[in-house]
Parts: C-alpha cells; structure tokens; sequence
C-alpha cells in the first residue's frame, strides 16, 4: 500500500544561463511505515525532490504541469496553497540538512516547537508547551522543561538537529523527509541521530524519504532505495534486492566506490570518473552514458526508460535491451 | 537587562560631557565679541559699561571656569538668560521643544510605517515591477531635499485647496488635537527621506533573511506565507533597521530645523536659528546642548531595543 506516489515529477529553474531542469521526469513510491532512501552524488536533484514533494519550491524555480504527487487521495501538485498549508508539517515534515540554520535564532526552541502544534491543532498555549516538551523529551533532550526555553544559539549543531526532529514530529506526521539530516554533524552524533530517527519511525509508524549519499546509511536504515542521477531515477526497489544485485551501472559503480574498513592505503579507492553534467545540459541520451565502462553507441542516442528488472526497476539499457533481445530472439526463433 | 540597560547609559555620561563641552566652545570659536553685540558698536571694549557686561557674563574669568559656572547651571536647568530678551533661556526651550518633539516622533512614525512595509514589499518581489517602482520612488525621495517639497507643498496647497489650513498657529498644550493635524504635513515632508532610508535597510536585510533555511523551515511547518515574512522574515530585519531608525531619527531632528522654518512652526529649530541670527549666545548654547542631547537620547534607546530584539546579545551581556 502506497502512502505517497510521485508521478513524472519535474522541476526547473528559470536561470540567467537557461533553463535548469534539476529534476526531470521523477517516479517514486514510498508504503506506509516503510522507509525509502534516496541516494545520489550532489547535484542528482535529491534535495530538490524533496522540497518538491512539499512544494516548497521558491521562484525562480518551479514544478512543470504534468507532475503528480499523489499523497492521501490527493494529488499535491494541484492542490491550492491553504490545502497545502494545512499538510505541510501536519501530515508530512520535513528535517532539514542544516541544524544550525535551520532554527529561527530570535525565537526560543520551545517556540518555535509550539507554532507548529498551533498551526494545525486547536490547543491552548499551556497544552502546547507542555507538549513541546514532551517532545523535546522524545527526541532524547535532557532537562526538557528547562530547554523549552532556550534559544537556538544555546544547543550544540545535535542538539538543534533533535529539535528539528521535535518540531517535524509535531503533529504526528504520516511521512517524515529527512534531507540529509547528519551531513553536518559529527560521526558520533550522526550515528545517534540515525539511530533516533529509527526508533521514532518504529514507534510512531510514520514513514521515511531518507535522503542520504552515503549507501552505509541506506543499508542500516531503510526498505527501499531509488538512486538519483542527473534529474532523474535511475534505478528504484527494495535494499536487500539491490545491493544484492544492482542493475544499473551507476548503483553498481556507488556501490563499488564505498571504501572499506581494513582497506589499506595501497588500494586504490574506486572511484566514478568523470562528474555529473550540468543541468543546464543534460546530455542527450542516457545521462550516465559519458562516465559508464559498458555504454555503447546506442546509449548517447537515447535516454533509456525505467524498465522492471529481477531487483525492481533500472533505466538501462543493458536491461531494456536485454528483456527486447531475448524477445526478439525468442520470436525469430519460433 | 538591568545591567545592560546600565552600562549602556552609564556609557552616555562621557558622550554627555563632550556634547556640553562642544555646545559650549563653539561659541568661543565664533569670531566677533560678543560684548561689542551687547553694548553696541559705539561703546569702546575697554569703557565702564564694557567691562560691566563682561563681569555680568564671567567673560572676565579664564575659560574653564566660565565653563564650570555654565555647566552647573545647566545642570540644575539654569541655562542663563538670553542676551537679547534679557529672559531666563530655560522657559523658552520648554515652551519650542514639545513642536519639535512632536514633529520627529510623527515623521518618524510615517517614516516607519512607509518604509518598513515597502522595504519587505520590495525585498519579496525583488527584480519585478513592484521592486522597481518603490525603489524609484524611493530614489526621489531621496534626492528631493525637504525645503523643496516643503515649500512645494505649501504653494501647491495653498492654490488648489485653500482650504487646507497649512499654516495655522500649534498650541500643543491647550489644543493637541489641532496641533497634531497642523503638524500632518511638515511631517510628511520631512519624513520623506526617512522613509527612504529605511526603505532600503529592510529591503536589503530581507534579500538576506530570505535565503536562510529557517525561512524554508517556517513554510514547512505549514505556516502562511504573509506568517512567514513577518514573524520569521522581518523580526529578524529588524536588527540593522532598527539601527537605520537609529540614525535617521538625528537626522530628522537635523531636519526639523528646515521644515519649522518653511512652516513657520514654533519649534526649537526655529528658537536656534533666531538665536543664532542674533548672536543670542547663551540662547545657542542652551538649544544646541538640549538637541544633542535629544539625538544621544535616542540612540539609547536603539541600543536597548537591540537588547529585546536579539537573544544573542541577551546571553553576552
């Protein structure tokens, strides 16, 4: 059962240079309870997903017609922006990348926690704080009746990054988007973020869009994966199928550029040569075609489509061809 | 607070002192003698009725001492008596500072409440039309000194509508309400730069407080846009705005000295310029201390309202 499915999702920017179509063409799906990760280099339009699904979108950039979010019967797309107003961390939250930005510094966390409850609950302004603290409680803030009150520039960058998570869970979201919620905390925090944002999800059933670039984070945490190149998805399903076997070049390549513990300094690290092409320009055919081992010709001709595979689905087309080949092959033979 | 609120004016005792000593050397720095204005061009410095006016004055005495007599005097509010009128000075700054004060707390006022709503406007639709126009109405009026739109607008007025009483006499005490409305205009006109500046302080410090990632937190709460702007947007602005008030305030009582003058308001701008019309030394003094003062005043209390509007300053005292 799908919770949130996106449909052919683009996003672009009206930039000096030309027209930036960050992300192009996006499917996902995300069921109840279950979490998807999202992972891709910088600059794949995982972030830009994210604040799409949201419509968090700001000018000069926005979401092209044609593009479906449907969420709880609805499709977020079309929506008016009260209706939207009223999902926006209500039914779906968001955790930001950046804790210590992320805060507003001239307002008490306890604040900031509690217009999120008001917003969207009719509550006193007693029971919302006292909510709040339950909350900062759950997401682990010792003495929380006393941090109520304290203002951003008072927390450490994990402190701050639990108090997103307060407010994100405010309301008791059915889906939680987390866009790269360690990036900027240290290793010992990130792992107690993680952990925290899994014991959450557990207890409060919610789902999860982890949006991640690191697969360790993927292989801990989630059901799902879609991996993101160049605008687009080019390889979705679940985490055991795809790490068992990856179907598509550039999974096989990230997958392959993890560096391994007990590695020495004699190993070469294995790395993906070349870097994403710009957004301005996607190239024409397969977008991965310029820094792929197995491209040929036909692969800069034309951009491949998602297609199912043995692990969900790829857009290769090693596999598209492969499924016509063997089609083909077994109508000649017959 | 208490300590900040503290430290910051015990702060101002010294700028204070300057102000007193500036008010009072400045006249020392004037040429002319200010006997020779007194007793008329007639009377030689070194006769009898000379030196009466001097010993009258403690001109007789070394400079620092006339200073302290003068400060202690001013001190207790005896600012000395005015050389022409032969009155108390102290009476008649009491009697032209209420005009003044009125004039800069409405202009500043409009100042505000024009500036700071189309700073956000702008800094919202940067780039298109909307930014456009209010910048370059801003531009004029900037450029456009008040003396011109003062007098601009008391001509024009007075033509199409003759009705509108512009210059009518301000008696504050015993008619506020009249006197505020005879006050509308000049205050308008000597708004006008105000506003502008402070136009463009909020319109910059949107563009900045726009791009942070807790304006993108804000909305993805669910809160409204209009919510958004104001609450997480502009009550971060504030800061470098207020500041902007700040200097602008001085300059508007700077300005109050024009604008009493083409209106012809009973203010302390215009007690000045008679003064120094007149070479009323005490008179110039007296004024000069009370407007420097005013201007000290309200940096005070930009600097306490720093204290409310940020809690980083609240923590590092």
């Amino acid at each position: 059962m799908s919770l949130l499915r996106v449909e052919n999702l683009r996003t672009y920017f009206d930039t000096r240079s030309g027209v930036m179509k960050a992300v192009d063409g996006v499917d996902l799906d995300v069921r109840e309870g279950k979490t998807l990760g999202v992972v891709g280099e910088s600059g794949s339009g995982k972030s830009v997903t994210a604040l799409s699904i949201m419509r968090l979108i700001e000018r000069p950039g926005r979401i092209l017609p044609g593009s479906h979010i449907y969420f709880e019967g609805k499709d977020l797309a079309a929506v008016s922006e009260r209706e939207l107003e009223a999902v926006r961390g209500n039914r779906i939250s968001m955790v930001f990348q950046e804790p210590m930005t992320s805060l507003n510094p001239v307002h008490t966390v306890g604040n900031q926690i509690i217009e999120g409850i008001r917003l969207h609950r009719r509550t006193s302004a007693r029971q919302a704080r006292e909510r709040a603290i339950e909350l900062l409680e759950l997401v682990g803030i010792p003495s929380p009746e006393r941090r109520v009150d304290a203002f951003p520039h008072q927390m450490s960058g994990g402190m701050r990054q639990r108090v997103m998570i307060a407010m994100a869970l405010a309301c008791e979201p059915k889906l939680l988007i987390a866009d790269e919620p360690t990036t900027a905390l240290d290793v010992t925090i990130q792992a107690q973020i993680l952990e925290l944002l899994r014991q959450l999800r557990d207890r409060l059933a919610m789902a999860v869009i982890l949006i991640t670039h690191d697969l360790g984070v993927v292989a801990e945490m989630c059901d799902d994966v879609a991996v993101m190149y160049a605008g687009e998805v080019v390889e979705r399903g679940s985490v055991d199928a795809i790490f068992r076997s990856p179907q598509h070049p550039y999974t096989e390549a990230l997958l392959r550029s993890i560096p391994l513990l007990g590695m020495t300094q004699d190993e070469p690290l294995n790395v993906i040569p070349g870097v994403v092409p710009s957004a301005l320009h996607w190239p024409g055919g397969c977008r991965f075609a310029a820094r792929c081992s197995y491209a040929f010709q036909h692969c800069h001709r034309q951009p491949p489509a998602l297609v199912a595979t043995r692990s969900g689905f790829a857009a290769c087309w090693l596999r598209g061809n492969a499924t016509e080949r063997s089609q083909r092959g077994a109508a000649t033979d017959a | 607070m208490l300590r900040y609120a503290a430290g910051r004016i015990v702060l101002t005792v010294p700028v204070l002192f300057g102000v007193s000593l500036m008010s009072f050397a400045i006249i020392h720095l004037i040429p002319g003698d200010i006997v020779s204005v007194l007793a008329g061009p007639t009377v030689a410095l070194d006769s009898e009725a000379a030196q009466n006016i001097r010993r009258a004055l403690h001109l007789d005495q070394p400079l620092p001492v006339q200073y302290g007599i003068w400060l202690m005097g001013a001190l207790r509010g005896d600012f000395g008596n005015s050389l022409v009128m032969g009155l108390p000075v102290a009476p008649q700054i009491v009697s032209h500072l209420p005009v003044t004060l009125v004039l800069t707390a409405m202009s500043l006022l409009f100042a505000i409440a024009v500036g700071l709503p189309a700073g956000v406007a702008a800094a919202k639709t940067r780039g298109r039309w909307p930014d456009l126009f209010i910048r370059a109405v801003a531009l004029l009026g900037l450029s456009t000194p008040p003396f011109f739109v003062g007098v601009a607008a008391v001509l024009l007025l007075s033509l199409y509508w003759p009705s509108f009483k512009i210059l009518s006499a301000v008696d504050l005490r015993h008619d506020p309400l009249g006197g505020i409305r005879t006050l509308l205009l000049p205050a308008f006109v000597l708004s006008l730069a105000s506003a502008t500046t402070i136009m463009r302080y909020t319109r910059a410090a949107m563009l900045e407080v726009l791009t942070e990632p807790f304006m993108a937190t804000a909305r993805a709460k669910g809160a409204g846009r209009l919510r958004v702007l104001i609450r997480h947007g502009l009550r971060n602005a504030l800061l470098p705005v207020v500041t902007a008030v700040g200097v602008t305030a001085a300059h508007l009582v700077a300005g109050a000295v024009v604008v009493e003058q083409v209106f012809g308001l009973p203010g302390i701008g215009q007690l000045m310029l008679n003064a120094i019309y007149h070479r009323d030394y005490t008179q110039v003094q007296a004024t000069v201390l009370v407007v420097t003062t005013l201007v000290v005043l309200i940096n005070i209390m930009v600097d306490l309202s720093y204290y409310a509007l940020d809690p980083r300053i609240q923590q590092h005292g």
